[in-house]
């Protein structure tokens, strides 16, 4: 750098913080005794977290859109099927090994832990065999139906037909498509059980204001056969 | 509790708050060990859900690239970064203008800072600015999104992404670029140039962009857009005023 600093903006100890994530510079505060440094460091993650989320939550309906107008509506379940297989296979042997380390608890915690990152609101229950997270909003599919993408202007597009890519239900938001594929056939498919079960009345935010919950069974024997059927699939026998 | 239950109500009271409230709930306990916890947490979760769209959106382009040819992978990459709901080049705009008006460079560089900050910048060496007298050079090694890609070889082996093989003003003139990467000229340097005329690039992208993991990708932010160098212009098809 320069010597001169008469036309400078930052100091030479500002730059160095611009190289910092929000994380690291709080816990650098808290290691230096600074709580209220710490404290202005979390708010401001919390404040900007949001950033590039949301403009990859964008990007992407957009892009499924694009390809469901040019493609039309049968080929379009496929394609969106191999498209999530990159992000949800690994998950089945990051399930298994948490599984065999440390049960059904880190299982859990690492749902969550990923869930913290997808900047929506919920509430986790647990009842004996099931835990039952409830999103309202999810951080996608839930905000954009909130934020209404799938009407007016945005017009980002729905499924015109009903088949068991879109839990059999209508109207589902290509968007919300991917949680059929990822969170229950493509794993069934690879292991006997969905990641989750999607509710089987309402497994996708028809309105504003609609939640999205997902059912974990602690047992997969105890997940009803309905969860399967709603995917056009079967329970595996002498589960 | 049940004894079927696995967590009690205070685990599953936290399972509805993210890493950094759970944090900022510690130190108003005053639990600055906890609060490092949570701190680490984010530090360890931060990229999954980055990641995962990082990879989701790569993948779409790359079929729209081999069902409907380079050129339409390029269209469909200025119609969905920049136009329409899903565009941020035009919000960005706007904001800059606002930021600048109230609170100038100062102002501007801070936020794009804290939007750098959530784009999983920090695996080492990671992301380093600097000033001048003329610029602010922010070096990325690498970039959260294109130079993670590069650098974890997803445009070769089982991902096998595409690349634009054609050179044009879309690309900066160069061959093989990342087809995550394409949006850069595109979105931060010929689109607001565009609309708002010249001088109103984000940024210039002085590296280009990598070519080879370990790459870095650095950017030049001129303190008075008039100076930014005519080629910068040329490459982009465009001409910077006499």
């Amino acid at each position: 750098m320069a010597k001169d600093k008469g036309s400078r903006t930052f100091t030479d100890a500002q730059l160095e913080e611009m190289g910092k994530n929000f994380n690291r510079l709080a816990l650098e505060a808290l290691d230096r005794g600074d709580i209220e440094q710490a404290r202005h460091w979390i708010r401001r993650n919390e404040e900007t977290k949001e950033y590039i989320h949301d403009m990859y939550v964008a990007w992407v309906p957009r892009l499924l859109s694009i390809i469901h107008e040019r493609l039309g509506e049968d080929p379009f379940p496929g394609i969106l099927k191999e498209s999530v297989r990159s992000f949800i296979e690994p998950l089945y042997a990051c399930k298994r090994n948490l599984l065999e380390q440390g049960g059904m608890k880190a299982w859990m915690e690492f749902v969550v832990d990923v869930w913290r990152q997808h900047c929506g609101a919920w509430t986790v229950e647990e009842d004996d065999e099931k835990f039952i997270m409830t999103q309202k909003p999810c951080g996608s599919g839930g905000q954009m139906v909130d934020r209404r993408v799938y009407d007016g202007i945005p017009g980002e597009r729905r499924y015109a037909k009903a088949g068991f890519h879109t839990f059999s239900k209508n109207d589902m938001p290509l968007y919300c498509g991917h949680c059929a594929w990822g969170h229950m056939v493509l794993p069934i498919q690879a292991t006997g059980e969905p990641l989750w079960c999607h509710d089987h009345e309402m497994p996708f935010p028809v309105k504003p204001g609609d939640p999205c919950t997902h059912y974990i069974y602690k047992n997969a024997k105890d997940i009803p056969e309905k969860y399967f059927d709603m995917v056009g699939m079967k329970k595996p026998q002498g589960e | 509790m049940s004894g079927k239950r696995i967590f009690t109500k205070e685990e599953l009271a936290e399972f509805s708050k993210d890493c950094m409230d759970l944090a900022l709930e510690a130190l108003e306990k005053g639990d600055v060990e906890k609060a490092k916890k949570w701190c680490r947490k984010q530090k360890e979760t931060k990229d999954c859900i980055h990641d995962l769209y990082l990879h989701w959106i790569t993948g779409l382009l790359s079929t729209i690239y081999d069902r409907w040819g380079e050129d339409s992978a390029v269209s469909v990459l200025k119609e969905t970064s920049c136009l329409g709901p899903s565009g941020w080049s035009a919000p960005f705009l706007k904001e800059r203008d606002r930021l600048i008006k109230e609170k100038g460079m100062r102002g501007w560089i801070e936020y794009i800072m804290d939007v750098w900050r959530q784009h999983t910048m920090h695996t080492p060496p990671g992301m380093t600015m600097e000033e001048d007298d003329e610029k602010f050079i922010l070096t990325m090694n690498p970039c959260g999104s294109g130079g993670r890609l590069v650098n974890m070889g997803a445009y070769d082996g089982p991902f096998a992404y595409r690349k634009l093989k054609k050179a044009g003003p879309h690309t900066w003139g160069e061959e093989n670029v990342p087809i995550y990467c394409a949006h850069c000229p595109i979105v931060h340097e010929a689109y607001p140039v565009t609309v708002a005329g010249p001088g109103a690039q984000f940024w210039i992208h002085a590296s280009p962009f990598p070519k080879k993991p370990g790459d870095p990708c650095v950017y030049y932010i001129y303190k008075d857009p008039t100076k930014i160098p005519a080629k910068y212009y040329d490459r982009i098809g465009k001409k910077k005023p006499e």
